[in-house]
Formats: C-alpha cells, structure tokens, sequence
C-alpha cells in the first residue's frame, strides 16, 4: 500500500501571516482522518508556494503555554481559568509563531511504511504528502488512518490478510 | 633583556605577541563576533604557540597560568547545583516568597528581590536568575503586571547580592585566590555593606516601581491558591542536598583556619552530595556544567598570564601608581569607579582576570620588600582589593551587557514576548550602579581612611 491510497485531499492551506484564530476556523474547515470532521493539522504555505512549516492542534496548544513553563518545573502552579485566559490571549498571534518547522514530508508515491517510520520517528501523528515533481503539497496522511488499517491485518482482516 | 621587579622581561616580539593577543582578544570577546569561549581558547592557543609561555608555566605555574582554584570551585558548584535543581527547592522558595508578599506586587517584587540576593550570595549570579525568573514571569502573569520590573531587578538584586561572599560572584573567586582571602574575610569585609547596600535598592526600587505596579482583589487570590508543596519533587534527595549545604558553607567558613582553599571545600561537598545522591548517571550531572564558563576562564588565565610574564602589566601598574602617586585613598577610588564603569561595558571576567595581576604588581613596587600574604594584605592594600571586588561586581548592573545575569534576563524576556531595550535596562541599571557604588565609596572612605577599622 502506499501513502496516497491513505491520504486525505481537500484541507485548506494556512499563511504565515495568518492569525491563531483564522487557523482554527481553517482546522474546522478541513477534513480531518477518515470519517473525521476538522483537521488535526495544517501546511503553512508562503506566497511563492512554498511550504514553510506545519501548524498541528498540538503545535497550536503547546504554542499557548507561557515560555516559562518550559524553563523551570513550574507547570503545577495555575490558577483557576489560566488555560482559557491564555487562548484567548492567542487569538491575534500569529501562524509563524506557533508552526513547527523544518516540516518532515512523505511522497504520495512512498510505500506505507515509510510514512509510518517517518512519524514513529519525528513523534509527529501526521504528515503533510507532496507530490512527486516540485514538493507540492497534495494532502495529508494520519497516524490514525495507518493504524486503522494495521489494526484490520492484525485481525485478519482487510486486503491481503493471512487469517 | 631588562630584568625589572623581580620578572625577567622578554624579548620585544614576545612583548609585542602578547600584547596583540590581549587586545585582539579583548575586542573580540567585546565585539560579540566570536563566541568568547572561542575567543579565550584560541588566544590561549596562540599564546601557547607563539611560546610567549610554556606549556607547564600555563598549566603549573600560579603566577603565569590557569587558576585551579577558581577553576574546580565554580565545576564543584556548578555540579552541587546540578544535584539540587531538580528536587524542586528554589521553587519551593520562590512560590513561598510570592505568598509571604501576600499578592501585593511590589511586595513581592521587594521580597524576590532579598531572596535573589541572599541566593545569589551562595549560588552564581546566572543560575539564581534562572531558577527564579520563571516562577516570577508567572506571579507577574498570575497578577497581570508588566513583568520586566521583577526581570531587571531579579538581576539586579543577584548583582549586589553576589558581592557579598567570596563565593557569590566570579570577581570574587578570583580576588580571594589571587589575594589569598579568606571566606570570612569577605564575610567581614563585603557583607556589611552589601546589606546596606541592599537596603539603599530596596528604597530605590520603591520610588521606581512602587507607585506603578498595581493589580486586583481578586487576582492576589491566585498567589495565595498556589501550593508551594507540590513544588518539592524529590523530598529525600532534598534533605541530603540540604544537609550537604550546610556542611559545605560551614567548610567555606572554617576554611581559613582549617587551612584548606575555598575549591576543597567545594569539591569535597560536591563529591559527599554525589555519593549520597545515588546516581547512577554522573555523567549526566557532570555534563551540565557550563564548560562554556570554565573554558573561559582557562583561555584567559592564559591570555593573562601572557601578558604578565612579558611584562606588560607591571608597565601598567607603573602607570597606576604614577597617575595616584602611591596615594592609597585615591587608588581605592580610582579602582572602584573605574572598576564599576569598566565592568558596566566589559565583562567583569576578564577585567578582574587582568586587575588582579597589576594590583600584586602595584603592591610589590610600593612594598618590593615584602612577598607573600605580608605583601598581599598590607593593610593599606586591603582597601583595593575591596574596591576592585565592589567595582567590578556592582558596576555589572550598569547596562544590560554589564553581567551574566542581565543578558540572561533579556533573553527571558525576549522569549516571553516583553522585550527589554538596552535603553529601557539602562534607564534603571545605570541610576542603581551609581547610587550602589557611591554607597560602596562612603563605606570604603569611612570604614578603611576615616575610621580605619
């Protein structure tokens, strides 16, 4: 199986210039892993059509915690309300500080395997596949997806399975 | 060849080698556009090369080369504080201080101000700031007030504060290996006025920040829901890392008498602490020491010692003693505001690592027949020595390049989004240098020239 065969199409793009908030309404506006509404992350594409990073939901919600907290052991201090106060802190930032970068990519044309290897190993649940020519970004490939279909062979089930 | 003060001078090139690498060196490090470890090491190198000093002169010979003492006891110190850091304690110390200022602002600020000072007494300047400035970003984000009063001062209060002990500054580690001073001695000496001193800042900081910061009823409840007990990780380690504190400070105040150097002290304490840790994984502890710092410190000792050997030095401590006339009250002044304003632009490393050698060769040719601890404490000389200390470590608060700290609190803030301009830190670095360091005069002038006690 390769990459494309689990690939999702049809997600929004995100700018560098964008706000937090106009990401979350581009998130919502994306499809997420199969039979899932809402993208669990987005390419960000600059002007010229290059991608220049990734904003995932877990990127976007560790970008909210105050710097601090990854200084010094300091995360059981919080008082009542501090999560909310921050995201609505958040709203006006922008994508470029908050996207991860360098982005790690898969071909569309890449077996299975090596979309799953490149997440196992970068600790990432997705990857945004380009394609062949030019490293256009075409979709998005979801740890969960991959899973869903491992898990059907693990039961002997699914395409090519050896009950 | 001109044998002078008991040196043998060297050639002309070698003058000249030396010379050219000290201020090549110096300005590079200035300059930025080396890292300065980098800087340090090459020159080392060179001069080393260059056979301006032997290798066993650089590595054996106290006069000319890399001060061990200073060396081993910033490593132990370093690795004590290694061990520490995780079990929670300077958080436990921060958070508990936040609430004995009852979510009162500049309380709070006034109290992180006298905990920075006395940690920083104990601890480098760079690690205190760096184990309280997070919990103070959080106060200042849980009271909703601008948190660059308490960045500044954090630095600030652990400038003045690390004056105080021998150990709580790295000017201070090297005037008491090079002038042979003891713990105590500083205790005696620097700690008086360093708590007047603080409490001159204390009064400072009021005027500053007293009126403007202000928050709500309800945002001081925040402070006080803090539980600073969860902040404690590992209760059994801390116990073993307190007890091994307080062996290692009664070391550091018994020293003189014991007669061990302040770094046996430090490295037998570092060495009990990783026993009774049980880590399996020194390594890691080890790792973490700023070898950065250390390598920094190696590089210049050499680069110095360069210089003192061809000669250059004694020429300028010639100069000193021309332009104050031997008159020792002046040449206390001299150092201190000259110190104050040199470190305010350098780093104080590498000043002090420069001073030192000058002010033993100043000595010599006031006393030449005098060596050893009669020459290096001659009662009028004792005076400099304070003055270079108080210079050097309280003329950091000048700009926001002045000390380790400051640059540290600026990336800080940088970091948090609540950006520090050079202007902004002056603006309150500067008055407070002054005001320290005219406190530090009418104290040497009064206690050394007036009273003299």
């Amino acid at each position: 199986m390769k990459v494309r065969d689990l690939m999702i199409v049809g997600g929004e793009h995100l700018a560098p210039g964008q706000t937090l908030a106009e990401a979350v309404t581009a998130f919502g506006a994306s499809p997420g892993p199969k039979g899932c509404r809402g993208a669990d992350a987005l390419p960000v594409i600059d002007e010229r059509g290059a991608m220049v990073g990734i904003l995932s939901v877990g990127g976007l919600l560790s970008s909210l915690l105050p710097r601090y907290m990854s200084l010094a052991p300091v995360g059981d201090f919080s008082w009542e309300g501090m999560a909310e106060e921050l995201a609505v802190k958040a709203r006006g930032r922008r994508v470029s500080e908050a996207m991860a970068t360098p982005v790690v990519i898969v071909h569309a044309d890449a077996p299975l395997m090596t979309g799953l290897e490149h997440m196992i190993v970068n600790g990432v649940s997705q990857l945004p596949v380009v394609d062949d020519d030019g490293g256009r970004v075409v979709g998005m490939i979801y740890e969960r997806d991959i899973f869903k279909v491992l898990a059907e062979l693990m039961l002997g089930k699914g395409p090519g399975a050896q009950p | 060849m001109t044998p002078a003060g008991g040196l043998a001078h060297a050639s002309g090139t070698l003058f000249w080698e030396a010379t050219a690498i000290f201020v090549l060196g110096y300005v590079l490090i200035i300059s930025e556009k080396v890292h300065k470890t980098i800087v340090a090491v090459a020159g080392a190198a060179l001069v080393l090369l260059c056979g301006i000093l032997e290798q066993r002169e650089a590595f054996h010979v106290e006069e000319f080369g890399v001060d061990w003492n200073v060396i081993f006891l910033l490593i132990s110190m370093m690795v004590i504080i290694n061990i520490i850091r995780p079990t929670g304690l300077f958080e436990y110390i921060a958070i508990r201080s936040a609430k004995l200022g009852r979510g009162e602002p500049f309380r709070i600020l006034a109290i992180f101000a006298v905990v920075t000072a006395v940690l920083s007494a104990f601890l480098d300047n760079v690690t205190t700031v760096l184990l309280i400035s997070p919990v103070t970003l959080l106060v200042a984000d849980a009271l909703e007030v601008d948190p660059v009063p308490y960045l500044i001062s954090g630095a600030l209060a652990s400038n003045i504060g690390g004056t105080a002990t021998l150990i709580g500054d790295p000017p201070n580690i090297m005037i008491a290996s090079k002038a042979q001073l003891t713990f105590m001695d500083f205790v005696n000496h620097l700690t008086p006025v360093i708590i007047i001193v603080m409490g001159c800042y204390l009064l400072a900081i009021r005027l500053l920040w007293g009126r403007k910061l202000k928050t709500r009823e309800e945002l001081k409840q925040r402070i006080m829901g803090l539980d600073e007990r969860e902040a404690i990780k590992d209760p059994a380690l801390l116990r073993t890392s307190l007890a091994v504190l307080a062996l290692v400070l009664v070391g550091f105040i018994f020293h003189g008498t014991l007669h061990f150097e302040p770094a046996t002290v430090a490295l037998a304490g570092c060495a009990l602490l990783l026993l009774l840790s049980g880590t399996r994984d020194p390594h890691r502890l080890l790792a973490d020491v700023e070898w950065g710092t250390i390598f920094f410190f190696i590089g210049l000792f050499i680069i110095v010692g360069g210089v003192v050997k061809v000669g250059l030095i004694e020429m300028l401590s010639r100069q000193v003693i021309a332009l104050t006339q031997g008159n020792m009250l002046g040449t206390s002044m001299v150092m201190l505001w000259f110190s104050a304003f040199a470190s305010a632009i350098v780093d104080n490393i590498p000043y002090v690592a420069t001073m030192n050698p000058l002010v033993v060769d100043m000595a010599k040719q006031l006393w030449p027949d005098l060596s050893g601890t009669a020459l290096l404490h001659h009662p009028q000389l004792m005076p400099v020595w304070w003055s270079l200390a108080l210079g050097a470590c309280l003329g950091g608060n000048g700009t926001a390049i002045g000390a380790s700290a400051n640059v540290i609190v600026v990336g800080l803030a940088q970091k948090n989004g609540s950006k520090i301009s050079f202007g902004r830190f002056l603006a309150c670095g500067l008055p407070i240098m002054l005001m320290t360091v005219f406190v530090s005069m009418i104290y040497i002038w009064l206690r050394y020239y007036l009273l003299a006690v």
